[in-house]
């Protein structure tokens, strides 16, 4: 349901929470801002037109309560709920009672949430689409081991042997050579089967430096949709991003375009609405699409800063109806643009730095933006993730963002907690993530190494 | 009002933790009140006899110290309660979630005005714990 609105109530805290709010404020809209216990003190809070206190500190109490943040539409008289990132943003069920109530989901239809919500519904969906997923099993393998040899042999090796009820990391295995199969098979689905209760196990052709790549979309409820290009996230640490940027380095612009199109092409497809944004895993000139977030993502910056699109006020005019103010001819790349995650934590053994913000001097000049609810005296909590801020250069060239972000990096200050910042120092420094040619494993390769030097002295 | 809505609003209140229902059509007047206790709001951290002697709100509405179907006032302050006895409502809408005393006390003074809003955790009554 798309209709025109005239109070937000923001379902999120922090950086993103206050970026929703500046959006709504350009656009002439009144912001609710509902918090926990813990976060009465964020910088959103203090500036939204008003603010309630929902619940404890704890998020299934505060931020994930359905219900709750139902209650407090109704008693703001907030008519449009933003879901920001994280928390319900991604939960279908609560898209669709907040368009019951008879609000409106600043998001995609409930129905398209729940259908990329689903790994196995949303390859079916992409693969219809036309959108290249990672070649493999469609669905468990077989017991005949004649038919587990066809469809290896089909997905082409090296592969990986999965558990379907497995995750983070375990239960599966890699399978260089055709030999092993059969072996590989019997152990994971053992495995699995001991593991997670459940011996259904399936076989992808298993990607040995893969980048991730990323394509930003927006679609409105008429049946436009674009691509606004893509973003580059493959510095990543246990499948957390660290550092983003955008256009992604040396691969053919020819290749992106033919992508970003068929994402679009799939948005329209699926009925999709909104801003989106499809992950692929990239290796030798080929895309693998891996999943469909149906959100605004924490580096949309970088897409915001090449292409002039506020990417956050775009979902605020769709969800109201209008229809997108540019085609995709219109969209053009400028320059380049990195992120930094600023978290609150050890910068090289990444313990949470909870506590007392003591001062924070922010960095600026050319080419410089600070997404962040920072202030001096401001507590971090204890309770939630970690990212304190987002730090954007933008530049003409990649060098020049690298150059501005290596500036902007010095001239931060955040006393009183301790923050990955030194980690950024020396990512920008190294010479890996300089050449931009490096894979998902780039930086725990680079902390492993680190790690094993400093055992050694 | 059939068996059938009845049903319906019995199935409502178990989906949605409410305690008690009231509805007025006309003259028609239906009370629907659930054998189990209504759902409470999160367990108070244990107080110590003499430390902060404030009750806090377990919800957030407007703030009601009567039943809106009572034709009683407020009782004046101070008075003793027990715990578990409610002290006050948060209202939204028709929606009334009782605020209840955590442990026997004696509310001294009202630190909010009746049909003010109130959200989580907002201090409601000064208190002398029993």
């Amino acid at each position: 349901m798309t209709r025109p609105f005239g109070t937000v109530l923001i379902a999120n805290r922090g950086e993103i929470a206050l970026r929703i709010l500046r959006a709504c404020r350009e656009l002439g809209l009144k912001t609710v801002a509902v918090h926990s216990e813990a976060d009465r003190t964020l910088r959103h809070v203090g500036l939204a037109d008003r603010a309630i206190c929902i619940g404890p500190a704890p998020s299934t109490a505060s931020y994930l309560d359905a219900q709750a943040l139902l209650l407090a539409a109704r008693h703001t008289g907030a008519d449009a709920i933003h879901p920001g990132y994280g928390f319900l943003s991604e939960n279908a069920a609560f898209a669709g009672m907040v368009e019951e109530a008879g609000l409106v989901f600043i998001g995609p239809p409930a129905q398209a949430i729940a259908l990329m919500g689903d790994k196995v519904s949303a390859k079916a969906a992409m693969r219809a689409a036309g959108v290249p997923c990672v070649p493999g099993s469609e669905g468990a393998l077989p017991d005949d081991p004649a038919e587990i040899v066809a469809i290896a042999g089909a997905t082409g090796y090296p592969l990986i042997v999965k558990a379907a009820g497995g995750g983070g990391g375990r239960g599966m295995r890699v399978v260089r050579r055709p030999e092993d199969l059969l072996n590989a098979v019997a152990v994971t689905r053992e495995e699995a089967g001991r593991a997670f209760g459940n011996p259904a196990i399936y076989v992808e052709r298993f990607l040995e430096r893969p980048r991730h790549v990323e394509i930003q979309v927006l679609a409105d409820a008429h049946g436009n949709a674009v691509y606004l290009g893509e973003r580059d996230c493959s510095s990543q640490r246990r499948h957390q991003k660290v550092i983003e940027e955008a256009p992604a380095p040396g691969i053919d612009r020819a290749l992106i375009d033919a992508i970003g199109r068929r994402c679009a092409d799939a948005c329209r497809a699926i009925g999709y609405r909104g801003a989106g944004t499809f992950e692929f895993l990239y290796q030798d000139g080929e895309f693998f699409f891996i999943e469909m977030n149906t959100r605004v993502q924490v580096e949309h910056p970088v897409t915001e800063m090449v292409t002039g699109i506020d990417i956050v006020r775009e979902q605020l005019r769709i969800a109201q109806g209008e229809p997108l103010g540019f085609a995709q001819e219109d969209i053009r790349l400028s320059g380049h643009a990195i992120e930094c995650r600023i978290n609150a934590e050890d910068p090289f053994r990444f313990t949470p730095s909870p506590g007392r913000v003591e001062r924070f001097v922010a960095p600026g000049g050319f080419g410089i933006r600070v997404d962040s609810h920072l202030y001096c005296g401001y507590e971090v909590p204890p309770h939630y993730d970690s990212l304190v801020a987002k730090l954007i250069a933008h530049g003409a060239t990649r060098q020049e963002a690298m150059a501005r972000m290596r500036r902007a990096l010095d001239e931060t200050t955040i006393d009183g907690i301790r923050t990955n910042l030194p980690l950024h120092r020396e990512l920008l420094d190294e010479p890996g993530f300089g050449s931009g040619d490096f894979d998902i494993h780039h930086l725990e390769r680079l902390l492993g190494e680190r790690r094993s030097h400093g055992e050694q002295r | 009002m059939t068996d059938d809505i009845a049903a319906r609003l019995e199935m409502l209140m178990v989906c949605y933790g409410i305690g008690e229902l009231d509805l007025e059509e006309g003259d028609f007047r239906l009370h629907l009140r659930h054998r189990a206790p209504p759902a409470e709001g999160p367990p108070a951290d244990p107080v110590p006899a003499a430390a902060a002697a404030v009750l806090r709100a377990t919800a957030f509405g407007t703030l009601r110290l009567s039943h809106p179907a009572g034709a009683a006032p407020a009782p004046s302050l101070p008075r003793k309660v027990r715990q578990g006895e409610i002290v006050a409502y948060a209202a939204i809408g028709p929606l009334l979630r009782p605020i209840v005393a955590e442990r026997d006390a004696t509310l001294v003074r009202l630190l909010h005005a009746d049909g003010a809003e109130i959200g989580y955790g907002d201090q409601l009554f000064e208190v002398r714990w029993s």
